[in-house]
């Protein structure tokens, strides 16, 4: 694995309560080579602030997160006009059936459990921005 | 009344009676003692010895008479303790026995009369008793191990996310820095790589931390209770629960007094109590959003003056609603949802209490809220009632009650460990030298073991306070500094029966203890 400098078209939003897992799935996805920004968060307002200024095509966030969780963030964003060329993926440790429900209903139906590889990881981000990115 | 007549009063009597000479020749047996034992007319004309009827059960050693010459050196009646015998005949049989031995002088012969009173049935009741007990606590263990399951099980959602966030880290770190690695280790990133390494080894003792708190918790515990310090074991709780507590967004903080808050207790369990209590607490709150944040306290405190210790969960929840209060401690009842309560939480939190002598009840939160109140007793009064209970049911011998002074819940866990392996010694330990000047009298202490430092008052002023008093205990020192000055102070005092230099062996201490209530001196 290389870390380029090289800069694709992509540009990802990344929250989690967890530096290190944002640290993490920055990595991953810097590894690439195929996104050109990549902006991390550690909680749903962090996240709205950095949405003002920019758009994003990936949104990837966290459930389980103080205040507002990640499945309530992407019933709003996908509800938002601006938004909706927005992709979403949720990741969560455990989830129950009512919560895959309702991240369905909310528009987030991308769920990666964690602990997840780096391969998993691409693998889900490439099948939602629907490109080849490995 | 002739000795024909003594003899036939004898034979009326259900219980068996021997007479012997003094050399322990049986000369006369009344005819319940001959049935019990299996005596022949025929056998008791051959001159039959004592040694010949009874021997020790299990082996071939005759039983060796003691109270006998006992009471014929002090012409007094003498009763022993619980003995047990079995016929030399037949070695199946066996007997419990508490006998009385008396001689009766004349000029030319003393006779010595035995007379047995049989044990047996109260034995084998109290055995069976013992036995029941013991599988009821055998019982109960396992509902109670049942209950940490049910616990666990409602906990999985937070645990697994609260496992699988560190694990995540973890592989992809090394996931990352091993591409970085390979084929060839590029210099230039290996400020990527350390960090990879360092978040990937932080993550996994998080993992752990939270592994070895489980286990904490789900050990399965014996009956063994521990000097243990609540205010440690609070705080483990509190890191155990870390992850229900942020998730359900509850801020809970502990507020504990100053003083030492040492209970006798057993860890495992106890923690149980303040897991289901505050689960319980953090379950009330999740249905309300009270104006000032969802909060828990958890107070720990000691009443002074009677010793007792005080555990409180307080939350400014819903407060348990007026239909439900009577029934909170009946097993299987619970308000939750169907797969969430098991109804059981409160009921073995009550068992667990009432088993350490202790008490819990709810009380109504100022301002709104429940609050939970345990209470324990001292660690001197637990710890005396249940040493006591091993002592045997049925000999009238009494304890011998040694108070342990030490501030140290190590210590004394130690010390408890050594002293209570002897079987007549009763074991009271203390951590505060007010609370064990109570138990001295209340209790009939024999000998008080304690340290030459301890805080607030020495072990040597301790002694003098009771030196004029005929009734005071035995006093022991300990010291593990020089001791040459403190020696001097003790030469006037009668009442302290020994030294012990820290550290010491097992033998020794048992060595200083039983000489001390022999009366005499050891250093």
């Amino acid at each position: 694995m290389k870390l380029t400098d090289q800069a694709g078209p992509f540009s990802v939003l990344i929250i989690d309560n967890e530096q290190k897992i944002c640290d993490l799935i920055l990595l991953f996805l810097q590894s690439t080579g195929k996104f050109k920004t990549l902006v991390t968060a550690n909680n749903t307002v962090q996240a709205m602030q950095k949405l003002q200024n920019q758009t994003f095509d990936l949104l990837i966030a966290d459930h389980n997160m103080p205040g507002k969780s990640g499945i309530e963030l992407i019933g709003t964003l996908s509800r938002t006009p601006r938004f909706r060329t927005m992709e979403y993926v949720l990741i969560s440790g455990c989830l129950t059936k009512e919560d895959v429900v309702l991240a369905m209903n909310e528009g987030g139906d991308n769920i990666l459990v964690k602990p997840f590889s780096r391969t998993q990881l691409l693998n889900k981000v490439a099948e939602v921005l629907k490109t080849n990115i490995l | 009344m002739s000795l024909d007549q003594f003899e036939s009063l004898l034979n009326l009597l259900h219980e068996p009676i021997l007479i012997c000479s003094k050399d322990k020749k049986i000369t006369y047996v009344n005819y319940a003692a001959a049935t019990f034992f299996q005596i022949s007319p025929r056998m008791l004309r051959s001159g039959l010895d004592l040694k010949h009827i009874f021997v020790l059960p299990g082996t071939e050693q005759s039983f060796n008479f003691d109270i006998l010459d006992e009471s014929l050196k002090t012409n007094d009646p003498q009763v022993s303790g619980e003995i047990h015998l079995a016929l030399a005949k037949f070695p199946d049989i066996s007997f419990f026995f508490v006998l009385k031995a008396f001689t009766s002088s004349s000029e030319n012969n003393d006779k010595q009369v035995i007379c047995f009173r049989d044990l047996t049935v109260e034995k084998n009741l109290y055995n069976k008793y013992k036995n029941q007990i013991k599988e009821l606590e055998e019982g109960h263990a396992q509902i109670i191990q049942a209950d940490k399951l049910a616990t666990i099980g409602e906990m999985t959602a937070s645990l697994s996310h609260e496992i699988s966030n560190p694990l995540t880290i973890a592989a992809g770190n090394i996931e990352v820095a091993l591409a970085l690695l390979d084929p060839t280790p590029e210099l230039s990133q290996i400020d990527i790589v350390t960090k990879c390494v360092r978040d990937a080894n932080e993550s996994l003792s998080v993992i752990g931390h939270i592994l070895s708190d489980l286990k904490g918790f789900l050990h399965k515990s014996e009956e063994k209770r521990e000097y243990v310090d609540l205010k440690i074991l609070a705080q483990d709780i509190i890191s155990l629960l870390g992850p229900e507590i942020r998730q359900n967004k509850v801020s809970l903080q502990p507020k504990f007094s100053d003083t030492e808050i040492v209970a006798f207790i057993n860890p495992t369990k106890i923690r149980q109590v303040m897991m289901n209590l505050i689960k319980n607490a953090i379950d009330a709150l999740a249905e309300v959003q009270p104006k000032e944040g969802r909060k828990i306290f958890l107070h720990l405190e000691k009443d002074q003056s009677l010793g007792h210790l005080f555990l409180k969960v307080v939350d400014n929840g819903p407060g348990i609603p007026e239909k439900s209060r009577e029934q909170i401690f009946v097993p299987f009842y619970t308000t939750k949802k169907i797969g969430e309560g098991t109804g059981l939480g409160l009921p073995i939190c009550q068992k667990i209490v009432t088993a350490f002598g202790g008490k819990i009840w709810p009380e109504e939160t100022p301002g709104g809220g429940c609050t939970f109140i345990v209470q324990f007793p001292g660690i001197e009064v637990s710890a005396y009632s249940y040493n006591e209970r091993y002592l045997s049911g049925l000999s009238d011998k009494q304890g011998i009650k040694i108070l342990v002074i030490n501030d140290e819940p190590q210590v004394l866990n130690v010390l408890n460990h050594m002293i209570g392996r002897q079987e007549d010694f009763v074991f009271i330990g203390s951590t505060s030298v007010a609370d064990a000047e109570k138990i001295i009298e209340k209790f009939d202490v024999d000998i008080v073991l304690t340290d030459i430092k301890i805080p607030s008052r020495s072990g040597i002023e301790m002694a003098k306070s009771f030196s004029n008093n005929p009734q005071s205990p035995k006093f022991i020192l300990m010291s593990g500094g020089v001791v040459e000055e403190e020696m001097k102070k003790i030469h006037g005092l009668k009442n302290v029966a020994g030294f012990l230099q820290k550290p010491f062996e097992e033998s020794i201490l048992i060595d200083t203890l039983r000489s001390a209530l022999k009366g005499g001196r050891q250093s």
